[in-house]
């Protein structure tokens, strides 16, 4: 059985409007990233994936499916939009035993099921809690275990960690790669940690066209001997930001640790005291989006 | 699922701040509007007065309408619903000796000898004490002004129709209302006619399930958008909406559990409602050797009111739906003004293309059997009309559910601000 989703030339207009352009992916078992920055195009993808928002072009296929066929591929898929919420006055248990109802779940299921789930998501002595009543980490938890409900094979999740503390991310990206282990899990964000942290496959939209599509090494190889560090004075720092792209810095009293990236036709070392060193995620991404730029402004 | 998710969907309706309003407006006008059990009573030989009645007769209906005419003229306020509300009338000057001609080639007589013979109408009046408090009332002298006999009532129409495009439109001197100001009293075997159709053909029960679908009918023709529209926007507003569509129940699932359920929590208070006044109806028909129908509310509440409560949900859910906003309020008030108010003063037996069809009396058999084939085909009118949006509701939905319709509910197909890509 084909266990993969693919995408083949997909278009999707607003009008004319065009914010999908020639999507072509392949997207296996395990997490994968979807990043780019707002407005890249990523909740529109991550819509038509989810059976919200039709192509204008192209085909899609679900495990084999084609997307057309949208109540096969809904049974199959579960979706977290970016702003989920559920009725306010609904307690946890009854959200869950709500879209359990929706989702084609009986009874005996549902009530073997949830807590399970809501124990998955460290939400299990919150059953009784009503939905106006949580914080945004717990409505989260409570989206990923809908969204897991009827045992997907591929999970939808856009945007996830926007808007949460530190804590509550780790929580939810380690949450995700469990969840990850025999499912296809699309991780859309722009945060790159996020993607760092949990995904080996990646795609990196921009203005609606996939800039970069591969594992996390590739993006990482792309930027190698591009990315330098050096130490400067706080006095420097203008100077260097006119000249280069900043990716990263830290303050330490009078100076900055900055990391940034050379240009490309530089050859040697851009200034005295700058070392070349291994890019990260972040690096390698601001890299991408960078060179992007430079090629588009050409 | 249709059975679970229907009962999810009343359980939701039941945490709703919204439907206890419902439910306390109804109760609130229920015993306002309605109020303590009217006993019939038996008309006597020799009694004072065996109520009213609807004149047919040509000359009686013109004699009393130019009365009506003349008593609101001299006042110079007239009583008018152009718009289904009332609004008094009060004419200027140039419009006062237009009216004043029409008087004059209807009676044949000057404005002086017009007043002289009001001034003896008015002397004839003597204060008296009433139920209501002291009141004016006739002693003898009627009101000694005719239309003149060389007037056929072909043309008393056409002069009548002036007369109330003279005044602003909405009298009771549109030539469709004059018939509603010729009040004239029953006979005493009139009265027993009525009583006796009471006892035998509404068997007490249904002719008091009448009055109660009549005043319902009024509340309950605007008050169920309110619940629909706050069900469809509760999505919008819980931002629930995207999590709901992407899931594997068919739409026809999701808004037929809502709008049963919506309907089902309607009329479940008014079956509450109407147990007093049916089993004080049973009571009262037991009481006089009648066995009444233990069901005439029941088949009164799903006859006639069912389709005012389909028709006003079904507005409800369709424009909200269609439009992401509480548009259907707006629509079904105005659709509720018309039919409310469209009826005049005609209140026992209006039916036409209103929404909430007039009954205001207990009994009255002969006008009901004379508008029942035409209170069916209202009502069948208004459920067809109720399922047709119904169906479009759900066709909306399931575009929406699709992308087809922005997801957000706005009309425009496929267009979305790009800082929400």
């Amino acid at each position: 059985m084909d266990t993969k989703i693919i995408l083949k030339d997909v278009n999707k207009y607003y009008g004319k409007y065009h914010a999908l352009k020639e999507i072509n992916l392949t997207i296996e078992k395990g997490m994968f990233g979807l990043l780019g920055r707002n407005g890249a195009g990523k909740t529109t993808l991550m819509k038509v994936l989810a059976t919200l928002l039709p192509a204008n072009s192209g085909e899609i296929y679900v495990y084999g499916m084609p997307i057309t066929q949208r109540d096969k591929i809904r049974s199959m898929t579960g979706y977290l939009p970016q702003d989920f919420s559920m009725y306010g006055n609904m307690t946890t248990y009854e959200a869950m035993d709500y879209i359990g109802v929706l989702s084609g779940l009986n009874r005996s299921k549902r009530k073997e099921i949830i807590p399970e789930l809501l124990e998955k998501v460290n939400l299990q002595n919150n059953q009784r809690t009503k939905v106006k009543a949580m914080s945004g980490g717990m409505r989260r938890r409570l989206g990923i275990a809908q969204a897991i409900l009827h045992d997907p094979k591929v999970l939808i999740v856009d945007e996830p960690t926007a808007g949460l503390d530190p804590e509550e991310r780790v929580r939810f990206r380690n949450l995700l790669s469990d969840i990850a282990e025999d499912r296809i899990v699309i991780l859309s964000t722009h945060i790159v940690g996020d993607v760092e942290a949990t995904c080996e496959n990646i795609a990196i939209m921009d203005m609606g066209s996939i800039i970069f599509k591969g594992t996390v090494s590739e993006l990482l190889y792309m930027a190698k001997d591009h990315i330098y560090s050096a130490e400067i004075s706080r006095i420097e720092l203008e100077d260097i930001k006119k000249q280069y792209m900043i990716t990263s810095m830290l303050s330490q009293g009078n100076h900055v640790n900055v990391r940034f990236i050379a240009n490309d036709d530089a050859i040697e070392i851009p200034f005295i005291g700058a070392i070349k060193c291994e890019p990260n995620v972040e690096d390698a991404y601001m890299y991408l989006m960078h060179k992007k730029e430079v090629k588009d402004n050409v | 699922m249709f059975k679970t998710l229907f009962l999810k969907e009343c359980k939701q309706i039941l945490k709703s701040i919204s439907y206890y309003i419902f439910v306390a407006s109804i109760v609130l006008f229920f015993v306002t509007q309605i109020g303590e059990f009217d006993v019939l009573v038996k008309p006597q030989v020799g009694g004072d007065n065996y109520g009213f009645k609807y004149s047919d007769d040509e000359d009686v209906i013109m004699k009393q309408s130019l009365k009506e005419l003349i008593l609101e003229f001299d006042r110079n306020s007239f009583s008018t619903y152009p718009v289904g509300f009332y609004k008094e009338v009060i004419l200027n000057e140039t419009k006062q000796e237009e009216m004043e001609d029409i008087l004059n080639i209807l009676t044949g007589l000057s404005m002086d000898e017009i007043n002289k013979r009001l001034s003896r109408y008015y002397d004839g009046q003597i204060n008296v004490m009433t139920e209501y408090g002291y009141m004016m009332v006739q002693d003898g002298v009627e009101l000694d002004i005719q239309v003149l006999e060389s007037i056929s009532y072909d043309e008393y129409l056409v002069i009548m129709d002036n007369v109330d495009k003279l005044i602003g439109g909405g009298s009771s001197y549109h030539p469709k209302s004059l018939k509603n100001i010729a009040r004239v009293p029953r006979s005493y075997e009139e009265a027993m006619e009525d009583y006796n159709s009471i006892l035998k053909e509404d068997r007490v029960s249904a002719a008091y399930a009448r009055q109660f679908s009549d005043y319902m009918g009024i509340v309950l023709g605007v008050l169920p958008v309110f619940l629909a529209v706050t069900r469809g926007l509760r999505d919008k507003r819980a931002l629930t909406a995207e999590t709901i569509y992407s899931k594997k129940a068919s739409s026809w699932t999701i808004v037929l559990t809502r709008y049963f359920s919506t309907i089902l929590m309607i009329l479940v208070p008014l079956l509450i409602l109407s147990i007093s006044p049916s089993l004080q109806s049973l009571y009262f028909a037991d009481s006089i050797g009648v066995k009444g129908d233990a069901l005439a509310f029941v088949k009164y509440i799903m006859g006639w009111l069912l389709p005012t409560i389909l028709f006003a949900t079904s507005i409800g859910f369709f424009f909200t739906e269609l439009t992401g906003g509480p548009l259907g309020i707006l629509v079904q008030m105005a659709w509720w003004i018309v039919s409310v108010f469209i009826a005049g003063g005609n209140l026992v037996g209006y039916v036409g293309w209103s929404l909430v069809p007039r009954f205001n009396t207990v009994g009255k058999y002969s006008i009901y059997a004379s508008i029942y084939d035409e209170l069916v085909i209202n009502r069948m009118v208004y459920s067809i009309a109720s399922i047709v949006l119904l169906v479009l509701t759900v066709y909306i939905y399931s575009l929406k559910r699709k992308g087809v319709l922005n997801i957000s509910g706005k009309l425009l197909p496929n267009f979305k601000s790009k800082s929400k890509i």
